[in-house]
This record gives C-alpha cells, structure tokens and sequence, in this order.
C-alpha cells in the first residue's frame, strides 16, 4: 500500500515553490513552546502526565463511589474518622510552634501540607521560596503520580487498575498513595456533594491503616510520621534540606507546586488549602494557573459551607472561562 | 504485534506514556486544532482536553498504532464537539492571554511569515475532508493507511480526498505565485 501513495507535492519538483515553502511553513508552525509549557503544566496538576493509563474498561465501577453504594457501613466508619482524625491532628498540633527559631523556620518545608496548616498562619510560610530548593523530578514524578487516581476518579473512565498505580508508588514514601487516596475522594467529592466529599476522603483514608500489609514500605516508620502528621512528625534536619525535599515536604517554589499542595490540603485541611489559594491569588495574580486556582478555591469554599461565596466565585468564573472545561467538574 | 502492545499497556512501565506522547506530539496537537479551525484564545483549553482524552483511551492507541494521525482524529472530535460553543462565545472571550506572543510574530523571517499565511489560505480554501487528508498526508507526512483508519473512511476514498485538494491547492498556489509576479 505504501508504495501506491503518490510522492508528496513538497518533494515534487512540479510543485510551485510557493506551495512548497508554503508546506513547509505549515509543518514548522508557530512556536508552541510557551503553550505546551503551560499545558504540559496543567496536566501535571490533572495528575495524569505521568499517571499509569487506566485499562480499557467498558465496565468498571468507580472505584471510591461504587464501595460507598455496595457497603453503607464504610459511611459510618468514614463519619468516625471524620471526627476523629481532626480531633487526634489537633491535639498534636501544639507541640509544634515550639520548636527552636532555627527549626521553625526549616520546619513548614519540612511538614506535609496538613501539618503545615498547625503552626500558626502568620508563621506559616507558604512565602516561601526565595532559596527554596525545587522539588527533585523524582519528587514531583512521584507527586504526579499519587494523584492519578484522582485524575482517574474524575475522568469519566475509571480505572481498574488503581489499586496498582498506588502499589507502585509506594516504595519511595507511602505518603504519596495517602496524598493519591486523598486527592482521589477529593475529586470524587468535587464531583459530588460536599458530604460525600468528606466521606470520600475518609474513605480514603481508611484503606491507609491496612496499606502498611498491602504495600511494601521500605522504610515503615518515616512513612508513618508522614503519613500520619499530628503526634511526632519525623523530625526533619535543619541542616539538611535534602532529606526534607526527599520526604515529599510541600516546597512552594513554584506556581504549580503551590497549586499541588493546595488540592492536596483541599481533602484534609480545608482552610489550610484556602490560605495557600489565597497566597497563590496573592502571588500569582495573572499566573498560568489561575483557572486551577478558581476551580481550586470554589471547591474549598463548597467543601467548608460557604456556598454563596461559592456560587459567586463560580459565576465569575463562568464569565471569565465560558469554554473552560472545568466547568464540568465544577456542576453539582 | 497489537496483542504485545495490549500487553505493554498493561505493563508497569507504560505510565511515562502520556508524558512522551505530549512532548513528542504536542506540538503536531497544536498545529493541527489551529487547522482545525480552533482559535488561539481557545487553544491551551483544547490542548489539555485533547490530551484528557488521550490519556482515557491510551487502550485506543494501543490497537490503532502510530500516533499522529490517531491524535488528529481525537482533536477532530473535540473541535467538532465544541465548535459549536467556541463560536458562540468566542465574543465573551476574556482570557487573560498568558505572556505567549502572538505566535506569528515570533517567526524570524517575513518570507517564513508569508509563506505560513498562504499555506493557511490554501488549506482555508479546502472542504474539511479534503483539508483532513491533504495535512495529514502533505504536511504531517502520516501515511494514507494510517489516514483512511484515523478518518474512519476507505483507503481509496482518502486518495480521492487527497487527489482533489492537491488540484486546488496546487491551482492556487500557482495563481498567487501569478499574482505576486504581477505586484513585482
């Protein structure tokens, strides 16, 4: 068949060498650089640039809702921890501020976001990043990745084969998949209403305390402290920022690491996720990102009760992204 | 060969895929939702749904085979589905453009500038089917097999479609080769 196919008119000599220039321009383009820098930035946040593609499923349930629907304990279940986490985080949370001047100013890089959100706001740092160090691809590779079950929850098209992509991720760090379990509910909740949000994310949560049988962690006590902010968070260097980057601490050092840390907070620490939005809209007024940040912020605000804040948010977005396609995401 | 491929999808190691699909096909994405039809205002937005659905139906790409012409039909039925809308509101349209410039502007040359223009001209002048295969083949060098699959039309249909858009096009381009004599 090949053979048949006639030569290509900018290889043919007959051909008018306008055309052929013509051809050629066409072929170079405009340079989309820029563009496909964005891009390829909005779809690390979706989560799914270096995400395991979901199976070929014509039938897969959704994974999250689906066990909520097939098991109405698990809401019970999820409720409690609903209330008890917070209680357990908060009362861990004192201690914290107390460290020395040195460690607090190392510490808000060092801890997760949700531990991030206990030391007193004004100290709380998100200003960060002059000599914040950027977070190592391999960080970023594997904060991708523990958010592609969100992507994958939010697409139409789940995939089977979540369970997976979260075993993977485990070696290095087991916060990874708690933060993909997370942003999963999250996004599951996005897509529903803020109740069931809050179980998703439970729900979420819950499949963390038999994670240490169903994964391999290498190195099960610093998983913990990650994974589990509030009593003793593992107590991070000063001294040594690369231990701190590689335990998968929150370093703002860019628009979208920013971004990251606020959908992740957004499942957990709700207000916490709002103070980094707002730090974002503070920082990055005309970022590339802020379509992300108003999809982002409407969803706090919803997640906290504060609909009419919400809903005006939300028409202002509609009038400044009427093609957006997260518009989808944002309908009830 | 497909079977391998099914199974390589289902491999640990395929998660990079989306990755390099996007950095190795993005900007062929972008040129072709500009051929498209679709604006520059709207182009970020349609990228990144591109790429959403690519990402879904990576099992697609599995069996279908090579990339490019698989991505341009993707694209064509997302500009097709949101053509509609993107119309409507292009006139709403307040997006605050990040700092790319405007992407003609950047090319170094006037010739490179003109010559672009008259390739869009040329292609704005064909049909939709026509202007599907005449890029794909004369452009993007996809071969015809792989056209008349992405294109969900038979093999010799695409050479009839390729045949007719050559004869306009290669007729305009000699009447505005014509036509520049002239002005000189």
């Amino acid at each position: 068949m090949h053979e048949r196919e006639p030569r290509r008119l900018k290889l043919d000599q007959d051909t008018p060498d306008a055309l052929t220039q013509a051809l050629q321009a066409l072929r170079k383009g405009p340079d989309d650089a820029a563009r496909l820098a964005r891009v390829g930035r909005r779809l690390e946040l979706d989560g799914i640039l270096d995400a395991p593609p979901p199976a070929a499923t014509e039938s897969v349930p959704p994974p999250v809702g689906s066990l909520f629907t097939k098991l109405p304990g698990l809401k019970l279940i999820a409720g409690a921890v609903l209330v008890v986490a917070p209680l357990l985080w908060l009362a861990g949370q004192p201690a914290k501020p107390e460290r020395s001047p040195a460690q607090a100013s190392e510490q808000p890089r060092a801890l997760p976001p949700s531990a991030a959100a206990g030391s007193s706001p004004s100290t709380a740092e998100p200003n960060v990043p002059v000599n914040a160090e950027p977070t190592s691809p391999a960080i970023a590779a594997q904060e991708t990745r523990a958010s592609d079950a969100a992507t994958r929850t939010r697409t139409r098209k789940p995939s089977k084969r979540r369970g997976d992509g979260e075993r993977r991720t485990s070696p290095a760090s087991e916060r990874g998949a708690q933060s993909a379990a997370a942003s999963a509910a999250h996004d599951v909740g996005a897509a529903q209403d803020t109740s069931s949000a809050r179980a998703a994310a439970d729900h979420a949560a819950t499949p963390r305390a038999p994670a240490p049988v169903a994964e391999p962690k290498p190195q099960p006590e610093k998983a913990q402290a990650s994974a589990r902010p509030q009593p003793n968070p593992e107590p991070e260097q000063p001294d040594a920022p690369r231990p701190a980057a590689a335990s998968g601490s929150p370093v703002y050092a860019t628009e979208s690491e920013l971004l990251f840390n606020a959908r992740k907070a957004l499942s957990g620490d709700t207000e916490l996720a709002l103070r980094l939005l707002t730090e974002h809209a503070a920082r990055y007024p005309r970022g590339q990102l802020v379509p992300e940040r108003e999809v982002l912020s409407i969803e706090a605000l919803r997640n906290l009760g504060r609909f009419k804040e919400a809903d005006a948010r939300l028409q202002s977005f509609k009038a400044r992204y009427p093609n957006s396609i997260h518009l989808q995401r944002l309908k009830h | 060969m497909a079977e391998a491929k099914r199974q390589h999808a289902s491999s640990p190691e395929a998660p990079v895929r989306l990755r390099s699909l996007f950095e190795e096909h993005g900007a062929f994405v972008c040129r072709s939702l500009r051929v498209l039809g679709v604006p520059e205002a709207d182009l970020d937005d349609a990228l990144q749904e591109v790429f959403l659905v690519v990402f879904q139906r990576m099992h697609d790409y599995e069996e279908r085979g090579r990339a490019r012409a698989w991505l341009y039909s993707i694209c064509t039925r997302i500009v097709r589905s949101h053509r509609r809308k993107l119309r409507r509101r292009r006139e709403e349209m307040t997006f605050e453009v990040p700092d790319a410039p405007a992407a003609a502007t950047q090319l170094d040359h006037i010739a490179e500038h003109e010559a672009l223009e008259l390739g869009q001209q040329l292609l704005a002048r064909l049909p939709q089917e026509q202007r599907d295969v005449f890029w794909l083949y004369e452009v993007e060098d996809v071969p015809m097999a792989e056209i008349a699959r992405a294109l969900d039309c038979p093999l010799q249909t695409a050479y009839s479609r390729l045949h007719k858009a050559r004869e306009r096009v290669v007729a305009a381009a000699r009447q505005a080769e014509a036509k520049d004599a002239d002005h000189a």
